[in-house]
């Protein structure tokens, strides 16, 4: 499949490809050359930004993509093979995490409907229409916004990234029962963000 | 998200420590067959039923199926290590299909042969040949850790499956070396069904461990 191509870059126009540019800059990051690097992930958000476009339309959605990928290209830059083209590494993580954060956006929605259904027995608003599960997503996330750190961790591993409570555990640190008792808290402190709002 | 874009670059620039290249996958997928195929010869050195061998090798259908598992498991754990890396080429998922289906057809000829022979005796062995591919692809799946390790695959659902199947049929394979009979199909299914649950096994424990 022939992936976007990025910016041009003053390299490009005194004869470097970018493919070679890219290479010769990943080669350098990999042996510590932090300038190689910025310059790399720089040109790189540009590129995956062309590719998460195809997948995501929302400005928000399409920029945790793009920091996405670039967390996981720094996480993974000892993968790539030195002498090798560098744009179907990235492509390959950004394709994925654009795929993730549409899983991500889908769990969101469900977890929206969810709270949304609940909200719905003590609110005269429907969220029947696609206008009241937009807006009550909105709320969802930014409800998830005013929770404190533990709580919000929570719910993004446990109802959202959907972890299993031992690999949620073990990300975080906390016990199994801890876990619990945050994402307990935090669903009611939810519920009563969002019957507030719609109350109010 | 709240962070910026910039402000990312700059924290990850920032945390940038040299580090070294994984080595080329297939120095990699080579030199952990290498390990594999020299415990089996060992295995089959010491416990290897080697008479029986050679009095089933002159038998095609056999000769093909023991072919096919090897193949088959080599492919599968080539092409796992290829596709842990990001970038590969999908279309390596599909390097184990030769080999697979050599074994399944072979397998399935040899089956039908000795059923309309009413050469059943084969069935006896089934529940044994399953615990045996299991006790010996089980290890296998384990040592896979130390192939896999700095790897972050974007497939990890295909890697984990990949690398069960590989072993499986590698573990299949040595079990032909180990005890040469003609298949029946009670004795060949249990070998699929083996094949299978060590597949899901690897996909059970490998895809959280791999997912990036």
């Amino acid at each position: 499949m022939q992936e976007p191509q990025g910016q041009s870059t003053p390299a490009e126009a005194q004869g470097e490809t970018q493919t070679l540019r890219w290479q010769r800059l990943m080669e350098a990051a990999q042996s510590g050359d932090q300038r190689a690097y910025a310059t790399l992930l720089r040109e790189a958000a540009v590129f995956v930004r062309l590719i998460a476009r195809r997948y995501h339309s929302d400005t928000t959605a399409l920029e945790d993509v793009v920091q996405e990928t670039l967390i996981s290209m720094h996480r993974a830059r000892h993968t790539h093979e030195p002498g090798l083209p560098v744009e179907p590494w990235i492509a390959a993580i950004a394709k994925s995490r654009a795929i993730d954060g549409l899983r991500t956006r889908r769990r969101q929605a469900r977890l929206a409907a969810q709270l949304s259904n609940e909200a719905h027995t003590t609110s005269r608003q429907s969220a029947d229409t696609e206008e009241g599960r937009f807006a009550t997503q909105s709320q969802v996330i930014a409800a998830l916004e005013t929770l404190p750190p533990g709580q919000r961790a929570a719910v993004q591993m446990l109802k959202i990234q959907e972890m299993s409570l031992s690999d949620a555990a073990r990300a975080s640190g906390k016990s199994m029962p801890a876990l619990k008792s945050l994402l307990h808290r935090a669903m009611l402190a939810l519920r009563e963000t969002l019957n507030g709002g719609r109350d109010a | 998200m709240p962070e910026n874009t910039d402000n990312l670059i700059e924290r990850l620039t920032r945390d940038a420590a040299p580090v070294k290249a994984l080595r080329a996958p297939m120095v990699r997928a080579g030199a952990f067959l290498g390990v594999v195929v020299a415990v089996m010869s060992v295995l089959v050195a010491f416990a290897g039923d080697r008479a029986g061998l050679l009095s089933h090798l002159s038998d095609l259908p056999y000769a093909v199926t023991l072919a096919g598992a090897f193949v088959a498991g080599v492919s599968a754990l080539v092409s796992a290590v290829m596709l842990s890396i990001p970038g590969r080429s999908e279309a390596w998922i599909y390097l184990p299909v030769p080999g697979a289906l050599l074994w399944l057809a072979a397998g399935l000829v040899e089956c039908a042969r000795n059923a309309a022979k009413g050469a059943t005796e084969a069935d006896a062995f089934a529940g044994d040949c399953f615990i045996f591919i299991l006790g010996a692809g089980a290890p296998v799946i384990a040592a896979t850790y130390f192939l896999f390790r700095g790897t972050v695959p974007v497939h990890a659902s295909s890697v984990a499956a990949l690398a069960g199947l590989g072993a499986a049929w590698l573990a299949a394979f040595l079990l032909q070396l180990m005890h040469a009979h003609g298949a029946s199909p009670i004795d060949f299914g249990s070998h699929i069904l083996a094949v299978a649950t060590l597949m899901l096994f690897a996909m059970t424990i490998g895809r959280p461990t791999l997912k990036t």
